[in-house]
């Protein structure tokens, strides 16, 4: 409890029984009052903090697969998931014509996000058979900048399914692979392999991420349990709304959302001029030591690590931001 | 003198015992709200055109008065007048993008392109072919060296070749010496790469140990030294250099400018097209984004700037550097760069405001409170004239000083809970502050855009082209808001179509009956036992140019200089972006075409705040248990089909339907003080 010198917010003066009670006084106080009720300040009111919302999500690109002899150049990209591990520079120049694996250590950030480990996944590993990683891991990272105190207090990660990402072989179930699992997951369990954390940069050194501060992190969490309902969404039988989504003869009801829906409630105070950035990150197995699981489609004859057109992601983050 | 002790003291509890502690009393009257844009990506394939003028990405929106405050002149569109609405004031614009945080720039995918194959001309033979992802390189030797084991001329036939000039090739030698064209005693050979569907040569570059040759060459004194390595790329193919990063002398990609343009709606005045008015604009540097210390976000603050609410705000992001293609450089395709998760983030103040309260003015309010306020109730005894001053006693001065601190001591109290209730006093007049929920949708589709020729391949769900194209997005409701107007930015923007090789984008869609509907929906549904939706605003646009179209026309926006929305009539009024109101239902409400009151959104408890009024006069399906919003988009032609003309459709070839990285939906009203 702070220290006070007197009890009264308002004023100073106070008064009682056999007591001086002159004008000057009366005045005083009257006019403290009225002054403090003409000019209130931000400690005199109790809701003083209004929330803002950033909303991000989009539909992934129909999963087709590359297939060299075809020359089938589809899906083109996969922005904005980017890899995770820094270790690979692009090729700048014709001279550059090795392969990829030469390593650069002028990377300030190799490993850019804390806690991101998991099972199956070595980046530093390096295969025989073709000199990759075991395995990668894909983040989406957004970075937000707050120039006064805020209050991060609600972040909702979506990660829908349906039959178009996946097939009925290969479905998107945030399983692992059937015959390959990670080593110390059991082959078809809930995968736990999705990253989803919020760090706050140094003030003093923002571009080191080793000197970061996490300060909301789930790793190693079943991501099948944080769906959207236990019980499935009826197909029929609701009321919809205009336009009915799908409402063709390719899909005669409304697809409802399934799949990931994660609601993580925060109270994480964010200091002025703090930069914060937000990451999900998603694995892409590299399909022989460890099978791709719903994260890839192992039915393929020219395997292609997709993990993210295999859902459709979403993140819609909240927070506080005081009245001034 | 009763009045000189206690009479402002009991004028204080008037209006504390009336909830009418206005904001005009309180040193912090602004609320605070943001426009937070998420782009997936913007990459090289923006910039249409080498110059300037195509590399102007934008996204436009408007902030029209709450509905209570709009008021507009009654006459015909394009020529109405705005009343007078409260202002806000633009604080601070921050603008971030990942570059996994490295000093480096990202590649695209169209960087270096894909094709990497071998070939050595050791033994060699005229007519010998070589296969690279598909296309076949033939070797043809010049007539006049039958004997040289080389390669002199090189062609290729390849299928899948939409511009001859997008090859590059490299060729390698191993020698220490530099290829020089046409110096006579060279050893070094030198190769004319010819496509045989077009003869004309295409620019090469030789290379060697950073030595360079560029241009166009021609055979002149082959060497005997056979070539090494010979890449080929080809434009619009995946590379696999995509979404790495790039430290190369190549500092200046990044190098951006961000600018926040006004204009006059069209709803205002039909002659304005262009935007008016600079607001605020920047120069990024791309040195800010390379090295070791970055100002990634970039922020530019204490700005200060009046905004006005009938005025439609465009936010540009100029990236002219992202594609680093010189006219006549074979290595182009080396230096092309994206933007990867850029969010804009403009940071608003606005005055606070009274909340929506009253069942016959506000849709779905929960009706246990209608949002009116319980007071406090401060009694202040005024006593009698002539009576003795006393400190204490009912009505003594010490006592009504008391009585008013107790206010203080406990802070005045106004807004929402999260679950729609309200506090059991209150005493602030104005507690609520303007909201805008930016919602993408169609974005990041494989071509960023989605064109006529390739909507079938490249949207999931789709099944033949008389086939609804639908998207959603989703919103959880974490506060309650009241929804006022939605706004939608339609988006022509056009791009370098890598995979709609065929027929490019050339043109907005244009089928008579290309259809384009947004509704806004209040869902249940999330780890419950119910699955409703109950349906907040909805509008259907018809045939894009037509009247039909324009039924709730806002605003068009011209931001390039080949727009590919085009009126017909002429080439100035031409635009690339719309803005269009999406109606509420119901009725009696106001926006800049006739819709329904506000609709209240927020989550409930039970019993209390679940119970709610109607919406568009029936009872909502969702019954006060709402836990998200859902934007949905569909895009159809059920009568010609939404492909192009070639295939079928109705839509001519050449024809967008979702502009560069999709449309936006704004879902504005007001939020109270909450916490």
């Amino acid at each position: 409890m702070p220290y006070r010198d007197q009890p009264r917010k308002a004023t100073k003066e106070q008064f009682s029984a056999n007591t001086t009670i002159d004008g000057n006084r009366i005045d005083r106080a009257t006019e403290d009052v009225t002054d403090r009720f003409n000019d209130i300040p931000l400690a005199d009111i109790r809701r003083r903090f209004v929330s803002n919302t950033l909303v991000q999500g989009w539909t992934p690109q129909e999963a087709v697969f590359y297939d060299v002899t075809a020359n089938d150049q589809l899906p083109y990209h996969h922005f904005p998931w980017l890899d995770l591990y820094n270790h690979w520079r692009a090729r700048d120049d014709s001279n550059s014509m090795v392969v990829d694996t030469t390593q650069t250590p002028t990377f300030q950030n190799p490993f850019r996000i804390k806690g991101t480990s998991i099972p199956g996944i070595d980046h530093e590993a390096r295969l025989a058979f073709d000199n990759h990683p075991q395995g990668r891991q894909y983040a989406w990272t957004t970075t937000l900048y707050f120039s006064k105190p805020a209050v991060l207090y609600d972040w909702s990660i979506m990660m829908l399914t349906d039959v178009e990402h996946g097939t009925a072989a290969s479905p998107q179930n945030f399983t692992y692979d059937g015959v390959t699992p990670p080593e110390g997951e059991t082959a078809g369990d809930p995968s736990k392999d999705v990253v989803v954390c919020i760090s706050v940069d140094n003030p003093f050194n923002p571009d080191r991420q080793v000197y970061s501060s996490q300060v909301v992190a789930r790793n190693r969490f079943e991501v099948s349990r944080e769906n959207v309902s236990l019980n499935a969404l009826p197909a029929t039988g609701f009321a919809d709304f205009a336009p009915t989504v799908f409402g063709s003869a390719r899909f005669t009801n409304a697809l409802p959302p399934a799949g990931m829906w994660m609601d993580l409630s925060m109270n994480v105070p964010v200091p002025r001029n703090s930069r914060v950035r937000m990451a999900i990150v998603i694995p892409a197995y590299d399909g022989v030591v460890v099978g791709p699981g719903s994260w890839g489609d192992s039915t393929s004859a020219i395997y292609y690590p997709d993990p993210w057109y295999r859902m459709k992601p979403g993140s819609q983050l909240s927070w506080l931001e005081e009245i001034e | 003198m009763p009045d000189h002790t206690h009479g402002a003291l009991d004028d204080i509890a008037t209006e504390i015992n009336s909830s009418n502690v206005e904001v005009e009393q309180r040193q912090d009257q602004f609320g605070i709200f943001r426009v937070n844009l998420n782009i997936a990506y913007i990459d090289s394939t923006f910039i249409r055109t080498t110059s300037d003028t195509e590399s102007k990405f934008s996204i436009p929106f408007t902030l029209p008065p709450l509905q209570e405050d709009f008021s507009i002149t009654t006459s015909a569109i394009g020529t109405q007048t705005p009343g007078v609405a409260p202002t806000y004031v633009l604080d601070e614009v921050a603008i971030s993008f990942d570059q996994r945080c490295e000093g480096g720039v990202i590649a695209d995918f169209m960087h270096k392109g894909l094709s990497v194959g071998t070939i050595t001309s050791n033994g060699v033979a005229a007519g010998d072919t070589f296969t690279i992802n598909g296309i076949v390189f033939t070797a043809v030797f010049a007539a006049a060296n039958p004997a040289l084991q080389q390669f002199e001329d090189l062609a290729w036939a390849g299928t899948n070749i939409a511009v001859a000039n997008s090859i590059i090739a490299t060729i390698n030698h191993p020698t220490s010496q530099a290829l020089i064209a046409g110096s006579a005693g060279n050893n070094d050979g030198v190769y004319v790469i010819a496509d045989d569907n077009n003869t004309a040569a295409v620019p090469v570059r030789a290379s060697r140990g950073g030595n360079f040759l560029d241009g166009t060459l021609s055979t002149s004194n082959p060497g005997t030294l056979p070539i090494v390595q010979f890449a080929v790329g080809l434009a619009g193919n995946q590379s696999p250099e995509g979404g790495r990063l790039d430290f190369s002398a190549n500092t200046d990609a990044y190098d951006l400018g961000f600018s926040l343009l006004e204009k006059t709606p069209y709803f205002f005045d039909n002659s304005i097209v262009r935007p008016e008015r600079e607001v605020i604009s920047a120069d990024l540097q791309s040195l800010s984004f390379i090295g070791s210390r970055r100002d990634n976000p970039y922020v530019i603050s204490d700005i200060g700037k009046v905004i006005d609410p009938y005025r439609t705000y465009v936010a540009q992001l100029n990236v002219h550097s992202l594609n680093q293609l010189e006219a006549g450089d074979p290595l182009a395709f080396w230096h092309t760069y994206a933007l990867v998760n850029v969010v804009i983030s403009m940071r608003f103040k606005a005055k606070l405001v009274a909340r929506d309260s009253g069942v016959g003015t506000v849709q779905n309010i929960p009706t246990i409170h209608d949002g009116t306020k319980t007071s406090r109730s401060v009694s202040i005894t005024v006593p009698p004239v002539g009576t003795e001053i006393e400190a204490d006693g009912a009505d003594g001065f010490n006592t009504a000083l008391a009585d008013i601190d107790e206010v203080f001591q406990t802070k005045m109290n106004g807004g929402y809970n999260r679950d729609s209730s309200v506090p059991v006093e209150e005493d602030l007049a104005e507690e609520s502050c303007y909201e805008i929920i930016a919602v993408p949708i169609f974005q990041n589709t494989d071509e960023a855009g989605l064109t006529a020729e390739r909507v079938l391949d490249a949207w999931p769900w789709v099944g033949t082209n008389v086939q609804p194209v639908d998207d959603r997005t989703f919103v959880r409701i974490t506060y309650p808001f009241a929804l006022h107007h939605v706004v939608i930015a339609y988006n022509w923007q056009g791009w370098l179509a890598p995979i709609s090789t065929t027929y490019g984008v050339t043109q907005a869609a244009d089928g008579p009956n290309f259809s384009a509907e947004f509704g806004i929906g209040l869902g249940e549904g999330l780890r419950s036992d119910n699955y409703d939706y109950t349906l907040l605003a909805n509008d259907t646009l018809i045939g894009p140019r037509t009247a039909n179209w324009d039924l709730t026309l806002i605003d068009r926006i011209r931001t390039s200089e080949v727009p590919l929305a085009t009126d017909g009539t002429g080439l100035t009024l031409d635009w690339d972006l719309e803005l269009h109101q999406i109606r509420l239902v119901g009725a009696g409400g106001t926006g800049y075409y006739a819709q329904g009151q506000p609709i209240f959104i927020g989550e409930a408890n039970w019993p209390d705040t679940n119970a709610r009024a109607n919406v568009n006069a029936v009872a909502p399906p969702t019954g006060g248990r709402e836990q998200f919003i859902e934007v949905r988009c569909r895009l159809e032609d059920a009568v010609n089909g939404i492909d192009n003309a070639t295939a079928g459709g109705g839509q001519s070839d050449g024809s967008i339907l979702t502009g560069y990285q999709g449309h936006w939906v704004f879902l504005i009203g007001k939020k109270t003080c909450i916490l």
